[in-house]
């Protein structure tokens, strides 16, 4: 999985790389319903991106400036694939309810958890 | 109502569809600002044809703290919402629920909005009370009078008689209120309100006279009667059904009624004096000893109620048997009076409105029976709160009323992609060519039908009547 990054309208940036389990959204929910007699129809609901992205092995540093995002309600962009697609990014928000990052037990240093962003 | 190329997009098979939450910034001013983007969820939207409520959960995203008003602003709670359905290639909505925000509940960084519609405001409003009654009569107010001045008077909905009222649907009301008054079938209730809600109120107008009302998704109170409905759009073929289902049911059938009407209200008599004292003759009837015969003068009978106030031992509502000189008979079957001699100010009185040599001067009774059972399925209508005056109202309840349930209950349940969002309470939508000649077009009244944004569905449940000689 490629690699994706995070960053403020200052300077902070942070790089991570998903774990292998992740799967990136698709561009546009499609949904496909079949009618009785076999019809096919194809709804596809526009919708802002939303990420769900489990994370492991992240630095302390990075973890920490990640939390102050979180709780400063910091927009962000996010580039979601740094290697193939440079130049794409989103605005977004970190819209974890509960904090994204814990410690990595039984490290103290390293952190991990899911991170959900969601396009502005 | 939505143009046609909205409709052709609710018919195509390949759709792009968006829904839009709109949120009024300022308290009562219904200056909506588009807040679609903040949507993470939205609860179904279900709407049935006995006046209940209507409510919607949406949460919000609120990691920017848009929605922080709720920490300190008295006057956050509600604000209007509408959520529409919106194709945006069109540029065209079509509202869907129009509400205002009862409840939130507020998260790290979400917030959580009960939202409820209009209805649900005045129907817990009461009218009248036992000190002060409210009187209707058909001679100063007919049904669609009635039903105006409960909305408008009592509930303190938009009283504007034009199509600009923002609370009632006008349009509706207008050829409700004409089939209501319909020449020579004309309905005709007379209501004495001593506390009921406007909502059971309504529910019992609805009933009386056969008709439905809702609130549709513009916020506004919709009528339709069982001559007034909306024909659904579309024909509802087999190509817009994701599933279907018919059922078929003796539960609820009535091919029999019985409906009283004109009821005379007589006069409200007290008696207050010492000169009389209770009797317990169990096992036979009971009795109050009247040494002055008052009762008869006073104009007590025969099957009148009474309430009984100030005794020591009696107090309560006793029904008469007879009255005779010297003495007023209760029900064997009431519970037991206990001897007492004469109280100093006991008072006997005619218990409500109910009490008159004429209680109920007429009744109607109309059977249909039909179908697989001919025993009779019994109805009877005798409230006392709310009644038809006529004899032409109450045929022409028990006549609509046995259109509908005299014989047994047949309904679909219909789930439909897009096509079912142009649909709504009230509509007649037809079933076309999902069964053979002679059931290849089936008109089915819609009764109940629910939203569903997140799959983009809607369930529809509605009655397909018999066809009556």
């Amino acid at each position: 999985m490629g690699l994706m990054q995070l960053k403020d309208n200052i300077t902070a940036t942070v790089q991570f790389t998903p774990i292998p389990e992740y799967q990136a959204p698709e561009d546009q929910k499609r949904l496909l319903k079949y009618a009785i007699d076999g019809t096919l129809h194809i709804i596809k609901p526009y919708k802002k991106h939303l990420y769900f992205i489990p994370l492991n092995n992240i630095s302390s540093a990075d973890a920490t400036q990640i939390i102050t995002w979180w709780q400063s309600l910091t927009s962000l962009l996010f580039y979601p694939d740094l290697i193939n697609t440079p130049d794409t990014y989103y605005t977004v928000n970190i819209i974890n309810r509960q904090a994204p990052l814990n410690n990595m037990f039984p490290f103290e240093t390293i952190y991990e958890g899911t991170l959900e962003l969601r396009e502005c | 109502m939505p143009s046609a190329n909205f409709v052709t997009r609710c018919q195509n098979k390949t759709t792009e569809p968006s829904l839009i939450f709109e949120y009024e910034l300022t308290l009562g001013a219904l200056d909506y600002a588009d807040y679609s983007s903040y949507v993470k969820s939205i609860s179904s939207i279900t709407r049935t044809s006995e006046l209940t409520a209507g409510y919607v959960d949406v949460e919000l995203n609120n990691a920017g703290g848009d929605f922080d008003d709720f920490l300190d602003d008295s006057m956050a709670l509600d604000h209007a919402v509408m959520i529409s359905l919106y194709f945006a290639d069109i540029a065209e909505s079509l509202p869907i629920f129009t509400g205002y925000i009862e409840a939130i509940d507020m998260g790290l960084k979400s917030v959580r909005l009960r939202i409820r519609d209009r209805l649900s405001v005045c129907l817990e409003k009461t009218i009248g009370s036992g000190e002060s009654p409210i009187l209707y009569d058909p001679a100063i107010s007919d049904v669609s009078e009635i039903v105006w001045d409960l909305l408008t008077t009592y509930a303190k909905l938009d009283s504007t008689a034009s199509t600009a009222n923002v609370d009632i649907d006008y349009t509706s009301f207008l050829l409700w209120q004409t089939d209501m008054n319909t020449g020579g079938n004309a309905y005709s209730l007379r209501a004495y309100l001593s506390g009921p809600t406007v909502g059971s109120i309504l529910n019992r107008v609805a009933d009386l006279t056969n008709s439905i009302f809702w609130v549709n998704g513009e916020g506004r109170i919709e009528f339709a009667s069982a001559v007034v409905y909306t024909v659904g759009t579309v024909p509802v073929k087999k190509e817009y059904v994701l599933a279907r289902n018919y059922n078929c049911d003796l539960n609820g059938m009535v091919n029999d009624i019985r409906c009283y009407y004109n009821l005379d209200m007589g006069v409200d008599i007290v008696l207050t004096d010492t000169s009389i004292s209770f009797h317990d003759n169990s096992p036979a009837a009971d009795t109050i000893e009247d040494f002055d015969n008052q009762f008869i003068t006073s104009g007590f009978t025969a099957p009148m109620e009474v309430e009984v106030f100030g005794s020591a031992l009696n107090n309560g509502i006793w029904h008469i048997e007879t009255v005779a000189a010297g003495a007023l008979t209760l029900y064997a079957d009431e519970p037991a009076l206990r001897d007492e001699e004469a109280g100093a100010t006991v008072t006997v009185e005619k218990f409500g409105y109910e009490a008159s040599t004429n209680e109920w001067e007429d009744s109607i009774q109309e059977s249909r029976y039909y179908g697989p059972s001919t025993r009779a399925i019994e109805l009877t209508e005798e409230d006392r709160s709310i009644w038809h005056y006529t004899q032409t109202s109450a045929e022409r309840f028990a006549d609509e009323k046995l259109d509908r349930l005299s014989g047994p209950i047949r309904t679909f349940n219909i789930t439909t992609a897009m096509l079912g969002f142009l649909s709504d309470i009230g509509n007649v939508e037809t079933l076309t060519n999902h069964y053979t000649s002679p059931n290849d077009s089936i008109d089915i009244h819609i009764q109940n039908i629910s939203y569903d944004f997140e799959n983009y569905e809607v369930t529809m449940n509605g009655q397909w009547l018999w066809s009556m000689a």
